[in-house]
């Protein structure tokens, strides 16, 4: 998984921005959309009489609507919501999810390396697939069935506002979907941990001895393997008073314990534990990356080994070279034993070498304190390419006296962190070998968050997304059919999802063109670098790239309006990847849906508003 | 936007505050268009109404000529093509005016999955009434349109003449001052008729306004105090229904306990001018002669108000 740049962003940083883009993108569309309105009245019944209409509606809407605008009213129809679909179609949902993880169990490879990925990104997507369709098909119905049915005009002609009837509808299906998803949750978490749950026996076999440290010395405890189970087994060691752990295998451990006084060679007298490590929110904590040039001068980036899709900088091997994270907020009461890190790197080799054993790099500890900015002696690592590393720096550590001659102890939280800040350096060892690397690939792992409520902000996330789909259904069916609105709505989520792939065609960072330029390259079977000919028909390229472009063009404005549905799906992925979600990024999201559920309800309102609901 | 906007034209003076005028239209006009804008139905044509506090008026006239087409124009169901409709002084497309208004629509469309209970409960949650009250009055119109035994079964499971009933309950919910009825009476039974009857009748001596429109014309003749005649959306007739249905070229005499000598004297007097005496009286006519004769009428002449005459007032 990757961390996107704008994820690094705290909730401040990200305010100040969004708020700025917020106030002039508001105006500009709520012109725009008014604009749009006075165009289709102009065209109905000439330019006066448009305008007057047009104004009228606006005023009605703010002198008169939003004035009356009643709570009560609006729940009154969120409660028929409710009671619609528990008495209609809900159920059945309910009876496909329960399904699906009926037999789940037989279709995941419980062989994986795994297992707590494959569970979790099951769970997360199999409820983010069904919980939109059932919100698509739910939201777009209501109002439809309601005009053709004629229910409506008991409704219209109590004191119901138009904003009143598409909230009240939108908060009704957003009530069925919170306690859909809520008990979806409460079934998925179980599911997750039960499928994390095993046993494993001691085997006899390989009970034996540890041999002691040093001659005559007695035995620091005992080893074992233990019994194959759910595709897996672990051996494991313990200490002289019989308590230890296993290894990690398929990314969990066991605790093991021997009975009290019984017979270190009885494999009954172990017993192995249940297991843990595996269902983890894992905190990484970023710092600022910078890169310094092979002559140790501060670059904006490193070298670039010609990947055109690579997001990672390079530096050089044996040069000065570096990739610098600047950390901050560290205090020793966290870390009490070892600093522990997490890096990826990716490696570009310029000859094979060893292959097998991997590049070598140093990390260096340096205090950002300018008036004494110490370091510690490099400490070596063998890379291990695109492959989480877990490095464990020790608090103790060396560092090289002024004039080279003598090492001293010094410690890390004592000597080296300044103001909670530290540089770490990673630096290439291996003379014209380069190791590539961006700001998510080395961070500091902070004590681990709860899983439980890590797994809550999953679905959480997913929550927000339905919400997002009940408004823009509701919204469409204030106008189109249901047939018409589930495709509208369709569309516009998935322009919300591939938002930033339609920005990269636009702006020409994605290859291939536009669609018909990609449907001229399918058929000719032509590779996406090469330039679009038609022979010497120049034209005809222009004229394609042309309408491309205008498409485009239309499609980017739309994806700028939409929400963007892959951010908010976010929340999954880390989860699903045992990462925290942040907090911070979480309530940006809350934010965001707050402000599209209004945009949407009110462009619902003028809809509802202007529809001529007996026609 | 949608083809007609839900504004109204050019805001005229505003009736007296005091008015007894209730509903009032000024040459409302309503054109059906499909999806393209082309023309269909003019479904009504200038039509100029008055309908005062307290009073039952009646909208008459054959299939399709445009008396729910005129109703949907009062409630803002549909925007008129030109002209203008209001209603206590506001207008049409103004949502506050439903406060005071209960609307029968010609079939009852409610929600099928709701009982009796639940159906009336839920419209009262849309006006400002006491949760108190709500119940109350919940239970009082459910009795009143005898329903009581069927209150907790679903509206899909309702008769037709169970589901008008409810469809009158709903529509009284919120005490209103104005009624609008499309119909009221089809799909009841005689006795739910008679009781709609006199439902209608008992909400105008509670000081009510009720506009009703039918083409059942003993209903609009038992209860109607005035009528107007729509044929193919153009106004044929308008009065006091009374005055309507009284042949003014006619006299008729009957009488009792006269002497042999005075009944002489009468007929005497009668024959003087070149009369019979037959009895003597005011004949009236029924609405159904009335009424045939405005659409026969109407449909050799179109175009032509039937019979030009001042409405009384
Ligand atoms: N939604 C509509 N679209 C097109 N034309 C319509 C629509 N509704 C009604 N009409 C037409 O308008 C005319 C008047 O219809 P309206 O429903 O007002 O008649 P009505 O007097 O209520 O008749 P009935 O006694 O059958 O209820 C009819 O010709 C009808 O076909
Ligand atoms: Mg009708």
């Amino acid at each position: 998984m990757e961390i996107r740049p704008e994820e690094f962003l705290t909730f401040a940083e990200w305010f100040g921005p969004a708020i700025k883009y917020f106030i002039i993108a508001v105006p500009v569309l709520t012109f725009l959309a008014i604009f749009g309105c006075f165009l289709v009245s102009a065209a109905r019944r000439g330019p006066v009489e448009g305008f007057y209409a047009v104004a009228t509606v606006i005023a009605t809407a703010i002198g008169k609507d939003l004035p009356a605008a009643s709570l009560r009213r609006t729940l009154a129809i969120a409660r028929l919501t409710v009671k619609e679909s528990i008495r209609r179609r809900v159920i059945v949902s309910f009876v496909i999810f329960a399904l699906i993880f009926l037999f789940a169990g037989w279709f995941l490879d419980r062989k994986s390396d795994d297992p707590a990925h494959l569970y979790l990104s099951f769970v997360l997507t199999t409820t983010t697939y069904l919980a939109i369709v059932l919100a698509l098909f739910l939201s777009t119905a209501s109002i439809p069935a309601d005009i053709k049915s004629r229910t409506i005009y008991t409704i219209v002609t109590k004191p119901v506002r138009a904003g009143e009837l598409v909230l009240g509808r939108i908060f009704g299906f957003v009530a069925v979907i919170t306690v859909l998803l809520a008990v979806m949750g409460v079934i998925s978490y179980f599911f997750v941990v039960r499928g994390m749950e095993h046993e494993h026996g001691v085997l006899p076999e390989g009970l034996a001895a540890l041999a002691p440290v040093a001659e005559g010395d007695a035995s620091p405890g005992w080893e074992g393997t233990t019994t194959m189970n759910s595709y897996h087994r672990h051996s494991w060691k313990v200490d002289d008073t019989g308590r230890g752990t296993t290894d990690k295998i398929m990314g969990h451990q066991h605790q093991v314990t021997r009975s009290q006084d019984a017979d270190p060679s009885d494999p009954v007298a172990y017993e192995i534990g249940a297991p843990y490590g595996a269902l983890v929110a894992r905190v990484p904590i970023y710092g600022q990356m910078r890169f310094l040039d092979s002559e140790g001068n501060p670059t904006q980036k490193g070298i670039s080994v010609g990947k055109e899709w690579e997001y990672r900088s390079y530096i050089e091997g044996r040069t000065l070279a570096s990739a610098i994270w600047r950390f901050q907020g560290l205090s020793d009461r966290d870390y009490p034993e070892y600093l522990p890190l997490g890096l990826t790197l990716s490696v570009f080799r310029t000859y094979k070498g060893d292959i097998v054993t991997g590049v070598r790099g140093i990390i260096i500890l340096k205090s950002t304190d300018p008036r004494n900015p110490i370091q510690c002696e490099p400490i070596g690592f063998i890379s291990r390419e695109y492959e989480l590393q877990q490095l464990h720096i020790p608090r103790k550590l060396r560092m090289e006296s002024a004039d080279g001659a003598s090492q001293r102890e010094i410690d890390l939280f004592a000597d080296l962190v300044h103001e909670g800040e530290l540089d770490i350096i990673v630096r290439c060892d291996d003379a014209v070998q380069y190791f590539g690397m961006a700001q998510a690939d080395l961070y500091i792992e902070a004590p681990d968050a709860p899983f439980g409520w890590n797994f809550a902000k999953g679905y959480i996330g997913i929550w927000l997304q339905m919400i997002i789909v009940v408004c823009l259904g509701v919204m469409f069916s204030t106008f189109l059919s249901t047939p018409v609105a589930i495709l509208g709505t369709m569309f516009a989520v998935l322009l919300g999802f591939f938002g930033s792939f339609v920005q990269d065609l636009w702006t020409g960072k994605a290859w291939g063109g536009g669609p018909i330029e990609a449907l001229i390259r399918l058929v000719n079977q032509d590779n996406v670098v090469t330039p679009l000919q038609f022979g010497n028909f120049e034209l005809g390229v222009h004229i394609v790239k042309f309408m491309d472009k205008v498409y485009l063009t239309i499609v980017r404005a739309l994806s700028g309006v939409l929400p963007d549905f892959s951010g908010l799906g976010r929340a999954s992925e880390y989860v699903a990847y045992s990462f925290n979600y942040y907090d911070q990024l979480l309530a940006r999201q809350c934010l965001t849906t707050f402000v599209y559920v209004t945009a949407i309800a009110i462009v619902g309102y003028f809809f509802m508003r202007t529809r001529e609901v007996a026609a | 936007m949608s083809s007609d906007s839900a504004v109204a034209k050019r805001p005229q003076p505003q009736p007296a505050p005091q008015s007894d005028v209730v509903i009032e239209t000024h040459n409302l006009t309503k054109v059906y268009r499909d999806f393209w804008g082309r023309q269909k139905v003019r479904a009504l044509k200038a039509l100029d109404l008055e309908v005062r506090r307290g009073e039952i008026f009646g909208l008459l006239g054959p299939n399709g000529s445009g008396k729910t087409t005129t109703i949907k124009l009062l409630l803002g169901l549909l925007f008129p093509t030109s002209g203008r409709a209001l209603v206590f002084g506001q207008d049409a497309s103004d949502v506050s005016k439903n406060e005071r208004i209960g609307y029968l629509p010609e079939e009852s469309y409610l929600y099928k999955f709701l009982n009796a209970e639940e159906t009336l409960d839920f419209y009262a949650r849309l006006f400002n009434i006491p949760a108190a009250e709500r119940k109350e009055r919940v239970n009082r119109l459910i009795s009143e349109v005898k329903l009581d035994w069927a209150r907790r079964r679903q509206l899909k499971e309702y008769s037709k003449g169970m589901t008008r009933r409810i469809g009158l309950a709903q529509a009284l919910i919120n005490d209103p001052d104005l009624i609008l009825l499309d119909e009221p009476t089809t799909g009841l039974d005689p006795m739910g008729s008679r009781e709609m009857k006199d439902t209608i009748l008992r909400l105008r001596d509670e000081g009510k306004t009720v506009l009703l429109c039918s083409h059942l014309l003993p209903d609009i003749q038992d209860v109607c105090d005035r009528i107007a005649i729509l044929h193919s959306g153009e106004l044929k007739e308008l009065g006091r229904i009374d005055t309507l249905l009284t042949l003014q070229d006619e006299t008729q005499f009957r009488a009792k306990g006269l002497t042999k000598a005075a009944e002489d004297e009468i007929r005497q007097v009668i024959e003087k001018h070149g009369g019979t005496l037959v009895g003597m009286d005011h004949p009236t006519t029924t609405l159904e002669d009335l009424f045939l004769s405005i659409v026969r009428e109407s449909e050799a002449h179109p175009g032509r108000r039937a019979h030009e005459r001042m409405e009384p007032r």
